[in-house]
């Protein structure tokens, strides 16, 4: 029997810094849950993937996921995680860089990097965390609140439609897209597994709980067991989605890999080839 | 109904355990419960009631955000599980997931 007073899990002994835990979560955020799909990917890729992996995320609850890890990461400047991971990448093409955001890294502050990032087609992995608001700061609108919900700053219920991220990577070229929840949990894994392997610009967006404020304001659920009911009875696979109509996919998230494609070249190749060009001319 | 695995123990952590009973929403087989009294931390912690009906799925210890909580089972028992697996469960879980990849391009254990 192990003594529950100073008991450490096998995966947490082996991946994380425990001195610093528990989690500056509160209780039951999904954060926890991602954490846990990033290590167990891991566990099945082997140790060499997980000594070359670098860490990058920026600020938001999210940011502070990767940092329970004991790897190297970089706790960036606000939306620009994708631009200090790029400049990793270029210049280490053979690390895994993987990068976890949040609502505003990727889509609200740092939108134009996310696009970006897409079109250079670099082999970068981003994990992003959405919640359907800006939870760090006290529940404010983001880009992916859901029409008509109301939250701190729309008491009257959001008169904006949120992004639909996958369409809008798809457009502007990135090669691996997923999106899950954290109920989704082994296909959740199982993604982040190919998109560490998988050469090129690779989102995956993973819906999770915030009791705190998205359950509160948006879904009026405070309980982080009825969220995860909410994600189970709320999610449709890609697949049954295709022969539904808009009005009733309205309010649903649509889970699935939404696209895996290798026709186009990763940008530290392109990088690679150009050094090579330039040296062959200037001699 | 008792269980054909024999867990040990489900170990959840003084330290670690916030409260918020994710793991009890998990579990398909009501092996957990809220204890009655709070510990150092003033958190009721959930502790395995019906442990002979635990059959180690795991899904509370995956669903745990704090990585509070532990299924442990024998080392042989634990042999017992992964031999059964490899032999029996993968290749079914492999002809099914083939066989509705054919049908359609999506997830195939998420039908309606």
């Amino acid at each position: 029997m192990l003594p529950e007073a100073e008991f450490e899990h096998v995966l947490a002994k082996k991946y994380m810094r425990t001195e610093i835990m528990p989690h500056a979560f509160c209780p039951g955020c999904g954060l926890g849950i991602i954490e846990r799909m990033i290590l167990m990917a891991f566990e099945e890729l082997g140790q060499e993937e997980w000594d070359r992996t670098v860490f990058v995320s920026g600020i938001g609850c999210s940011g502070w996921t990767p940092l329970y890890f004991r790897r190297d990461a970089a706790h960036t400047l606000h939306g620009r995680a994708l631009a200090f991971a790029t400049a990793l990448k270029a210049s280490r093409p053979d690390l895994n860089v993987i990068v976890v955001m949040g609502d505003g890294d990727s889509m609200g502050i740092g939108g134009n990097h996310l696009i970006h990032a897409a079109r250079r087609n670099i082999g970068i992995t981003a994990i992003i965390a959405t919640n359907m608001l800006y939870s760090l700061t006290g529940g404010q609108m983001s880009p992916t609140t859901p029409e008509g919900a109301k939250t701190n700053t729309t008491p009257y219920g959001n008169i904006e439609p949120n992004f639909d991220l996958m369409e809008l990577l798809k457009a502007a070229g990135a090669t691996y897209l997923a999106r899950w929840t954290t109920y989704h949990f082994i296909q959740a894994k199982n993604s982040i597994k190919k998109a560490v392997k998988h050469k090129g610009f690779a989102a995956i967006e993973i819906v999770f709980q915030c009791p705190t404020y998205a359950g509160r304001y948006i879904l009026n659920r405070p309980d982080p067991r009825d969220m995860m009911q909410w994600f189970k009875e709320n999610s449709i696979p890609l697949g049954v989605a295709k022969n539904k109509s808009p009005e009733e996919l309205r309010g649903k998230i649509i889970v699935g890999e939404y696209l895996h494609r290798t026709d186009r070249k990763e940008y530290t190749e392109r990088l690679r080839e150009l050094e090579e060009r330039a040296k062959g001319k200037g001699r | 109904m008792a269980s054909p695995v024999k867990v040990q123990q489900i170990a959840v952590s003084d330290k670690l355990c916030k409260g918020c009973y994710l793991c009890i929403w998990a579990c398909p087989w009501d092996v957990l419960e809220i204890s009655e009294e709070r510990n150092w931390r003033g958190v009721k912690k959930p502790y395995a009631a019906r442990i002979d009906q635990c059959r180690a799925c795991r899904l509370c210890e995956w669903y745990c955000p704090d990585f509070a909580l532990q299924v442990i089972v024998d080392e042989k028992e634990e042999k017992v599980l992964l031999e059964v697996e490899e032999n029996y469960e993968k290749p079914w879980l492999e002809r099914v997931r083939k066989r509705d990849e054919v049908v359609r391009k999506g997830v195939w254990w998420l039908e309606d």
